[in-house]
Parts: C-alpha cells; sequence; structure tokens
C-alpha cells in the first residue's frame, strides 16, 4: 500500500470539482463580525478550530469511516453517514454533507467505479472521503492529515476570497498551523465511535447566524 | 478611470495605470490612446483567465507589473491598478493593493448594490459611474443611494457622471488625498 496515493492529492485538491468553493465554513460570519480582519486573527480562529472541533468531528468520522472500509461493513459505513449528518448543527451544513458526498462520488467513481461501500457513503461527503481514501490506497494517518489540510485551506481560501487575507497571508497562515494539525490528527487517532465530542463555539454560532443571512458570498 | 487621471494629472499627482485584461492589452491600449499619459506609465496585463483570480487569488502577475512600472518611473504617486468584469466576489487583496475603489455602472441596473459582496460592502469607495444614462436604461439614481446607504455603513460613495463636473471633481479630490497620504 502506498502511503500517499495521488488519488488523494486529487481528492484533496481545489480543483476537485466537489462544491467546496461555495463554502466558508463559518469564515464569512467571523469576518462580519469583526472577529477575523487579518492573518493573525484568522490564524488564531483557525487554531481554536483546528484544536477544538476538527479532531472529534470532521477527523475521527473519515478516520472511523476509512476504518469501517477496511472491514468492507457497509451498515457501518451507514451508521456514520447517519451520525455524522446529524451532529451538524445547521440545516446547510447538513445539506452540504450530501451535495458534496454526491459530487465526490462522481468523481471517485472514474477511479474507483461500483462499490457498495461508495453507494452507503454517499450521504457524507466527510465519511464517503474516508471510504474513498481507504479504497484508493491510502493510509489513515495520510487520510487524516489529507483531510485536516484540506479542511483548513478551503478555509484560508474563503478568506482570501472575502478580502480580508491576501493569497501569500493565507498561505503564511496554514505553513503555522501545520503543528496543530499534527496534534488534531493524533486527537482524532484516539477517537472511537460515538466519542464526537468537540465544539468550537464562536465557530458553531458563526455557522449558526450564517445561516440567517440573506446575503453571502458563500452557502455555509 | 482615464477621467480621474487627467484630473489628478492636472493636479500635478503623478499616475501610473495597469490594466488587467483576460487575452489581449485592450484596455491599455485605450488608456495609451486617450493621451492621458505617457505610454510608459502605462502597463497592460493579459491574466490568461478570468482576471479577478489576479487580483485576488495569486496577484503574483499583477504585482509584477507594478513593481517594474515603479521601478522604470519611480516620480510615480500613486499606480491605478484596473480590473473589470460583472463579478460582485471580485475583490482586490489587501496584498496588491492600499485602497479599493469598485465601479458599477447604471446601465447594469439599480439591482446591482442590493446584491451586496465585497466591492459594494467593503471597498474603500464605491463609484455609481454613467448616473446621466440612469432615465434612458430604467434605472433610479434613488434606489441605488438607498441601498448603498444600507450596505455601506459609513463607507463612502459617489454617484458620477464625466458630464457632471462637480462628480468628478470630488471623486478626484478623494482619490488625491489618499495619494498624498497613502
Amino acid at each position: 500500500m502506498t502511503d500517499l496515493p495521488f488519488a488523494l492529492l486529487q481528492l484533496t485538491d481545489s480543483a476537485c470539482p466537489t462544491g467546496g468553493f461555495a463554502h466558508s465554513h463559518g469564515v464569512e460570519e467571523l469576518v462580519r463580525s469583526g472577529r477575523v480582519t487579518d492573518a493573525d486573527s484568522l490564524l488564531a480562529a483557525l487554531t481554536e478550530y483546528v484544536a477544538e472541533s476538527l479532531p472529534g468531528r470532521d477527523l475521527a468520522f473519515a478516520g472511523l469511516a476509512w476504518d469501517a472500509a477496511a472491514d468492507d461493513d457497509v451498515p457501518r459505513v451507514q451508521t456514520l453517514v447517519d451520525e455524522r449528518v446529524a451532529t451538524r448543527l445547521t440545516r446547510a451544513t447538513r445539506q452540504a454533507e450530501g451535495q458534496r458526498g454526491l459530487a465526490l462520488r462522481r468523481v471517485v467513481a472514474a477511479l474507483h467505479p461500483g462499490d457498495p461501500l461508495l453507494d452507503a457513503a454517499v450521504g457524507s461527503s466527510t465519511v464517503l472521503f474516508g471510504v474513498a481514501a481507504r479504497l484508493l490506497g491510502a493510509d489513515r494517518r495520510s487520510t487524516l492529515r489529507a483531510a485536516a489540510f484540506s479542511q483548513v485551506s478551503a478555509m484560508a481560501q474563503a478568506a482570501v476570497r472575502i478580502g480580508r487575507v491576501g493569497p501569500t497571508g493565507a498561505q503564511h497562515v496554514l505553513g503555522r498551523l501545520a503543528g496543530p494539525l499534527d496534534r488534531a490528527v493524533a486527537d482524532s487517532e484516539e477517537r472511537t465511535h460515538g466519542d464526537w465530542h468537540g465544539f468550537a463555539p464562536s465557530w458553531e454560532l458563526a455557522q449558526s447566524r450564517h445561516e440567517h443571512r440573506t446575503s453571502g458570498m458563500f452557502i455555509t | 478611470m482615464i477621467e480621474l487621471v487627467r484630473r489628478l494629472a492636472a493636479d500635478g499627482i503623478a499616475c501610473g495605470v495597469v490594466t488587467n485584461d483576460v487575452y489581449t492589452t485592450v484596455d491599455a491600449d485605450i488608456v495609451t490612446r486617450s493621451g492621458v499619459l505617457p505610454t510608459e506609465r502605462i502597463v497592460g496585463v493579459a491574466t490568461g483567465g478570468c482576471p479577478h483570480a489576479a487580483i485576488r487569488d495569486d496577484v503574483s502577475v499583477n504585482d509584477a507589473a507594478v513593481t517594474g512600472l515603479v521601478a522604470r518611473e519611480p516620480g510615480l504617486d500613486v499606480v491605478f491598478i484596473e480590473s473589470g468584469g460583472d463579478n460582485l466576489t471580485a475583490t482586490f487583496s489587501r496584498e496588491l493593493v492600499h485602497r479599493w475603489i469598485c465601479v458599477i455602472d447604471v446601465g447594469a441596473g439599480d439591482k446591482i448594490p442590493s446584491k451586496g459582496g465585497p466591492g459594494i460592502t467593503e471597498s474603500d469607495l464605491v463609484v455609481v459611474n454613467k448616473s446621466d444614462i440612469a432615465d434612458q436604461v430604467g434605472a433610479s439614481v434613488a434606489i441605488f443611494r438607498r441601498d448603498l446607504d444600507a450596505a455601506r455603513g459609513e463607507l463612502p460613495y459617489a454617484v458620477t457622471s464625466t458630464r457632471d463636473d462637480a462628480s468628478m471633481a470630488s471623486v478626484a479630490g478623494l482619490v488625491g488625498a489618499w495619494a498624498t497620504v497613502g
């Protein structure tokens, strides 16, 4: 098994058409509220997210989905999808799980056609990512690292598009998140089924507020 | 922009211009033909893609153009970086510019400010240009003003026409002040 197959890089490339460009994951609202005003404040906000929310939410589900795929356990994948969607706090993020899952499924179909595990995971992009990574030959840690970086990279890029952080500044932020991301991956590796705890209040509130805005650049 | 540069130049402010087009340097050629600036102060950037990417996501090609222009013309007080398109999500990266002017056209319709986007809400100045054609295109300047008041709070905006000397003078005054204080 290859540690980092090209297919995993392909899935995490921002050019992969899974609708990621339409989501800021709360960054837009944090800009509106004045919490994120520049690269330093973006780094502070993302550091909180990476420490408090990422391990028990996104990464735990991706990792346990990887495990279920390794065991060829379709019912367990379906359970993870249900639980992942149920633990998303806003309607917009729940819908995004399914919509992005469908889009990711279309991409993966070309790489790995016709697998019941993928069909079972299609309701959650997070779970599908873990399953697809396993089927494409990625090891578990590489899968989690790719998922973690992909998430914060998308959030930093949202800040660039909003105009509060420049493209070079955003790359500096990502570089400084390397340590926190490593710790988040290690934290998530300790998680067992049902251990979904993780809460970053400012991010959760931002997503909830954003859902009630009448206009915005991003869906979430 | 040509009219603005002409007024600033008349006030002794040395300007340079960098334009962004996808495949050509048509906008730079238009500035050149206007005669408002010496040719050596005008640079046309062909971005090869949607210009908003070259002013926001990866500004390196514009950064190189500005750096080259300033090195060649060290006496410049202000450099305008122009990028166009009907794109409400376009933003100028603060890594590229000190100030950001969002110019919208009355001909695009009085719905534009209500659609929002960072150009409307975040730019340092919104200019609603071609106010003289509002009646011909069925647009209401009052609606532009109402929605910009709501969207911008304390941030400035101006309703202009190149046929309205006072409106252009007000914008030139503000930009000239920026050029003076940085």
